[in-house]
């Protein structure tokens, strides 16, 4: 977390010289990768994850000039990520409704794990994907970032309380999956 | 607020058995080319323009002004009205109780038109009223004669 903080300062001392490029630089080698991964839970498919973070660097890169420290850069790039992997899912939703006599549409993508990867984890992954969106959030960002209530209440726009609670309900099912085969 | 979050985890002591890390399937080698693919943007898209304070805070102020200036535009009586609707409109200002019926504007057709009927014995009451004898005056030129007599008497 300390290691956020540096980022940040180093971020807003080359803002501060005109530096737009090399603070574009550090940002996308400190965090490219935590925010691929991010939005490849909440939106499931490689592709679709690709061209999100895609979308969300070129957003990063228009408004870097405009960064003023008031939150920490990942925090920034995290509400940003969060904001259009949720605009992504809600248009491709409504793409399949369309093309779909059925109203209730739940897109289900094929869970595909790497390998040497083994039964508990690829069930975990599996568990994890069906989680509805904003719990599949709070999970990521808990279990794998590590990141503390507050500052995920930051990223999403919740109540600590309602982090909390949201987060027991994941892991609840999430156990539940698991202890079921 | 640690061993509150420490209890929330140990409420699925199932999660604890598991390695931590990412387990999704990545292309090979997509983690190494993605910070240029990335960096790309950055030359590709134009550059940012900072916002200017004086424009930003300028925009709401035009916009309250234009509002303004819209609404006291609306609201505003014409001066361009002419002189008989201006009398008009003012006479609406000086109506009474008193000359109330005198002032009414209702149209005698559009009440009878607007009144429907549906009792069958209203109906048959107001056939039967029509076919009663209408009463008769009838006045002589004589009348008129004694009406100046009188008149002239006083």
């Amino acid at each position: 977390m300390k290691k956020n903080r540096v980022i940040t300062k180093k971020v807003l001392g080359l803002l501060s010289n005109s530096e737009l490029k090399l603070a574009f630089e550090l940002i996308v080698s400190e965090y490219s990768e935590k925010m691929y991964w991010h939005i490849r839970y909440i939106v499931s498919s490689h592709d679709d994850a690709n061209d999100v973070l895609q979308n969300v660097f070129i957003k990063v890169w228009k408004n870097l000039s405009n960064f003023k420290g008031d939150a920490k850069v990942y925090t920034w790039l995290y509400r940003i990520a969060t904001n259009e992997s949720l605009t992504f899912i809600a248009k491709r939703k409504r793409r399949i409704q369309m093309h779909s006599e059925n109203s209730e549409v739940k897109v289900v993508t094929q869970v595909e794990v790497s390998m040497g990867c083994s039964e508990i984890e690829k069930r975990l992954e599996e568990a994890i994907s069906y989680l509805p969106d904003k719990q599949k959030i709070v999970f990521q960002l808990k279990y794998f970032e590590a990141l503390k209530y507050d500052e995920i209440a930051e990223i999403t726009d919740t109540s600590v309380g309602a982090l909390k609670a949201s987060y027991h309900i994941a892991v609840k099912k999430i156990e539940k999956y698991l202890k079921s085969n | 607020m640690k061993e509150k979050d420490k209890n929330r985890e140990d409420e699925a002591p199932i999660l604890l058995q598991i390695k931590r890390g990412r387990k999704l399937k990545v292309p090979e080698g997509y983690f190494d080319q993605l910070p240029s693919q990335l960096l790309e943007i950055s030359e590709c898209t134009s550059k940012p323009k900072k916002n200017n304070k004086i424009v930003q805070f300028l925009y709401p102020l035009v916009a309250v002004a234009a509002l303004l200036i819209l609404g006291f535009l609306l609201l505003k009586p014409s001066a361009n009205l002419s002189p008989d609707i201006a009398l008009f409109n003012a006479s609406f200002n000086n109506l009474t109780a008193d000359g109330f019926s005198d002032n009414l504007l209702i149209d005698e057709v559009v009440l009878t038109d607007g009144i429907v009927f549906d009792d069958a014995e209203v109906l048959c009451f107001l056939n039967e009223e029509m076919q009663k004898p209408q009463l008769q005056i009838e006045v002589i030129s004589s009348d008129f004669d004694e009406y100046f007599e009188l008149e002239e008497e006083y």
